[in-house]
């Protein structure tokens, strides 16, 4: 998973997005330069300064007390606006796992991969695949788990088992984020009962 | 039978040392016999491998189901052990599976925050993990996983040889909470309870 999945935006300016590869992220504002450092810290490297250490985790608090995605996705109107190409990959269906005559649980086998536009607004998600295929749209409030898988962001939406997006020039952590931001702000306006304590499913355990 | 069980067991046991220096503390916490629920953080890849092959007794791990789509993987991992649940929905098979080993007295292993740390940082558990715990009543062990992070952070791509600490915490006993209501009421308790013995045993 590439270095700018993480860090999506300059911690240190806020500036959104940055310049990444897989090991490196680069600020074109400020032109601090940011590379694995030993041990899991970060280096930062800036013109005529040492370089500095930092944790991986004090760098992810600084974005998130910039606003982490959401300046960027959001309008002068106080509207959340964000689309990035993505891949989608569905969940065609579950396969049961067996091991030893015993069913060990079940896992799934995914459509191809079609290509689009991922589009983020106050209700709803929509994905805009290429030409000729029908646009899939999600209210938000329908949304029953957000999580991020490896390089991936797994949603569940009404009528799908689960709908995998993958984003080839943006973060899933910045899409995570996002989308729990959005989700929330919905379930607010539509004075859903009780609070968001995690957007992912409930284990039922009886 | 545990052949390949054993057998990945040994090959990890001469892989791992190549990407780590593993060093485990307070294993006795796990009991020669009975039923155990490892609950432990996610930092890296290397965390099964870690707690696997450091336990004397076999470990059932909850994996996520997407690690199966491989037919290798599909092949390999039933015989290491692990067993898969769907993220993106309500498992109950997952969690039947779960109760049906701890039921047999066997071991089982969930990473309770549901997926890997980006920050090094313990995330929230996720409330199914407890409620599980909380239904199956059998000895929950936190497990501490500190320096696997530095050794291969989520976002990097390559594996850097670090010292890693695994640490056993003493068992905790919540009883069996059959009722689901009893449940609920046990969960912000139990929650903190997990979440203060798992900063502990993490560096």
């Amino acid at each position: 998973m590439p270095f700018w999945h993480f860090l999506y935006r300059c911690p240190e300016c806020g500036k959104d997005p940055v310049l990444g590869d897989e090991d490196a992220v680069h600020c074109p504002e400020c032109a601090a330069a940011f590379e694995r450092g030993k041990d899991g810290a970060i280096r930062i490297l800036r013109s005529g300064h040492p370089p500095e250490v930092r944790t991986a985790a004090s760098l992810g608090h600084q974005i998130e007390a910039l606003g982490g995605p959401i300046p960027r996705a959001v309008t002068e109107n106080g509207e959340v606006q964000y689309r990035s190409r993505a891949v989608l990959r569905r969940v065609l269906r579950e396969v049961p796992l067996r091991y030893r005559g015993k069913l060990k649980g079940f896992f799934e086998v995914h459509e191809e991969p079609e290509e689009g536009l991922l589009e983020l607004s106050d209700e709803t998600l929509t994905f805009h695949p290429g030409e000729g295929k029908e646009q899939l749209r999600w209210s938000l409030i329908d949304l029953r788990s957000i999580q991020t898988s490896s390089g991936s962001v797994q949603i569940t939406p009404p009528e799908l088992e689960a709908a995998v997006f993958y984003f080839p020039e943006d973060s899933p952590r910045r899409w995570e984020q996002l989308l729990f931001y959005a989700v929330r702000r919905a379930r607010e306006r539509a004075e859903e009962e009780g609070g968001m304590e995690e957007l992912q499913s409930r284990t039922p355990s009886r | 039978m545990s052949l390949y069980y054993h057998t990945g067991r040994l090959l990890a046991l001469t892989v791992v040392p190549v990407l780590a220096r593993v060093r485990v503390e307070d294993a006795h916490h796990i009991p020669d016999q009975g039923p155990f629920l490892i609950l432990s953080n996610h930092q890296s890849a290397l965390d099964p491998l870690c707690i696997q092959t450091r336990t004397r007794r076999i470990v059932h791990s909850m994996t996520k189901s997407t690690q199966f789509s491989k037919p290798f993987f599909r092949w390999l991992l039933p015989r290491l052990r692990a067993f898969p649940t769907r993220r993106y929905k309500v498992d109950p098979h997952a969690v039947r599976v779960t109760l049906r080993l701890l039921g047999a007295g066997e071991g089982v292993c969930i990473y309770a925050e549901g997926e890997r740390t980006w920050t090094g940082e313990l995330q929230p558990l996720r409330s199914g993990t407890i409620r599980v715990a909380l239904k199956a009543g059998v000895p929950v062990i936190p497990c501490g996983i500190s320096g696997a992070f530095r050794s291969r952070p989520r976002w990097s791509g390559t594996f850097r040889r670090t010292d890693v600490l695994v640490r056993f915490g003493e068992p905790i006993h919540f009883g069996a909470h059959d009722d689901r209501a009893e449940r609920e009421r046990a969960l912000p308790g139990a929650r903190a309870r997990l979440e203060g013995a798992l900063r502990e045993l993490t560096t």
